[in-house]
């Protein structure tokens, strides 16, 4: 509060300050002999704060860009060392257990038995090995789907769906623009994000239809989605603090140099706007 | 299948893997027939080649990736001082760019990891006489990249003819429709569209579903 009054006070002594430093200089410049006038220290002092001010306040906006910048900064590093992790533990659960189960399964089927009670059970144990694979499949592409960085993100996306689809019963419309493609790094927020909206549709809003478009104009890429689910009070919702997958939501967004709008209400569904450039660039240029 | 009554030429064979679980799995699977024989194994793409160079195999069965050298580059190598060993690829399911890439180097087949004992059996006594072998699990996107591909196997010069049916039959494999569906849709018994899938599998000369699928898709029966 304080620091405020003095804010505003030396704000206003800025801009008679700097007009009278002016005046004074110009004084005593054409009139070397005249006499001071006893305002004059006064009128110096307070140009002299005001130049402190200023520079005071410019370091001040520039530290908080600054600051600004570095918090960005390290939720990219955060967010980049978390997908490096998943990275790797999925490529080690696909190229290491993978094999494992693979072998095992075979020396089980190289046993040979006589007893109709083993074979039966020597069958059960491979299905359980198969089903031990295909499950370590789903973990490893849950990690990192494969086919996000392979065949980029329409493909991934649309596997996602259908995936969704087949387990929650939940019916997904996809729109899209065929030629929008991004960096990997910039595909795998976005993808994230829908993920993300996908997840809270299903599991918090219990939604039946989700529609999701993916539009692109020259500049900007477009994510729009609509569900006809539960919706939520973004009121009562920023009382008891973001959820971690709001919160990621929105550091995602700020990644992409995007802008989210949430709007819901109770008993009225959900829409989300997410608005980012098209180009890398943008991104570092903008802040 | 139908090769059971013929006297069963032995097979040498040598595989190669970074996995000594998997190599084990293979090598017991492997050790209960009584026309294969395994002559070493090698953990990388540089021992396999070392190991096809002494021990000249009739059939190598290769992981892609692996470490030191992958299984694409060391099939390109042995492929150019010994044309005549037939060279299968494993691979964990999703590495699709790969196994088309191990086909374009030479490869007869490809196998997926998870395959039965029975399929592995199999792909062996096929490249070994002189066919092709696609793993049965082979997705549709596998089975478009692979008939998309440079890699042309069916380079056979006698046209093969359809009949109407057996070409309707086919584009309905083709949307993965099984046995059972194809009747009920074309009001046949499944019998009858059993007896036309072995036709088919025969004209086009494919040992599976996939075989049949990769055929119809290079020959423009289905798009």
């Amino acid at each position: 509060m304080l620091l405020y009054d003095k804010y505003l006070r030396s704000t206003k002594n800025l801009y008679s300050g700097n007009d009278d430093l002016f005046a004074s200089v110009y004084c005593s410049n054409v009139l070397p002999s005249a006499e001071k006038s006893p305002i004059e220290p006064l009128l110096i002092a307070a140009s002299v704060l005001g130049i402190i001010l200023l520079y005071f306040i410019a370091s001040l906006i520039r530290h908080q860009r600054r600051n600004v910048k570095l918090n960005q900064e390290k939720i990219e590093a955060e967010i980049i060392t978390l997908e490096n992790e998943r990275r790797r533990i999925a490529a080690d659960l696909h190229d290491e257990v993978g094999p494992m189960l693979s072998g095992i399964k075979l020396m089980i089927s190289s046993l040979e038995v006589e007893n109709d009670s083993d074979r039966d059970r020597i069958i059960k144990v491979k299905e359980y090995i198969d089903d031990s694979i295909k499950r370590m499949r789903e973990i490893s592409n849950n990690l990192l789907p494969a086919v996000l960085e392979k065949r980029g993100i329409l493909e991934a996306l649309q596997q996602l769906f259908v995936e969704y689809q087949k387990i929650h019963g939940i019916m997904i419309q996809f729109s899209y623009d065929e030629n929008i493609s991004l960096s990997s790094q910039r595909q795998l927020h976005l993808y994230r994000i829908i993920q993300e909206i996908l997840h809270n549709t299903i599991k918090h809003a219990h939604a039946k239809i989700l529609r999701v478009e993916l539009l692109m104009n020259n500049k900007n890429i477009s994510l729009y989605t609509e569900d006809n689910g539960g919706g939520f009070d973004k009121l009562d919702r920023s009382n008891k603090g973001k959820g971690l997958g709001m919160r990621n939501l929105h550091s995602r967004a700020e990644l992409l140099s995007g802008n989210l709008y949430i709007e819901s209400a109770p008993s009225k569904g959900t829409r989300i706007t997410l608005n980012f450039p098209n180009h890398e660039q943008d991104s570092h240029t903008k802040s | 299948m139908n090769r059971i009554a013929t006297p069963k030429a032995d097979i040498r064979v040598i595989i190669a893997d970074d996995h000594a679980i998997f190599r084990d799995g293979l090598k017991q699977a492997l050790a209960s027939e009584e026309n294969i024989f395994l002559l070493g194994e090698a953990a990388d793409g540089k021992e396999l080649i070392q190991l096809a160079i002494e021990s000249n195999p009739d059939v190598i069965l290769t992981d892609i990736r692996m470490p030191v050298m992958d299984g694409i580059s060391a099939t390109k190598k042995i492929l150019e001082t010994s044309p005549g060993v037939s060279i299968v690829g494993l691979s964990m399911f999703d590495d699709e760019a790969h196994i088309v890439d191990m086909l374009e180097a030479g490869a007869r087949g490809y196998l997926l990891k998870n395959a039965d004992k029975s399929e592995i059996i199999d792909a062996i006594n096929s490249v070994f006489h002189g066919e092709l072998y696609y793993c049965k699990h082979t997705s549709f996107t596998l089975a478009k990249m692979i008939s998309s591909s440079k890699f042309n196997p069916h380079k056979r010069k006698d046209k093969i003819e359809f009949t109407e049916r057996e070409i309707e039959i086919v584009q309905l494999i083709c949307e993965q429709l099984t046995n059972k569906e194809i009747a009920e849709k074309l009001y046949l018994s499944t019998r009858t569209v059993e007896g036309h899938r072995l036709k088919i599998q025969e004209k086009m000369h494919a040992k599976n579903t996939a075989g049949i699928v990769i055929c119809a898709l290079r020959l423009g029966l289905y798009n």
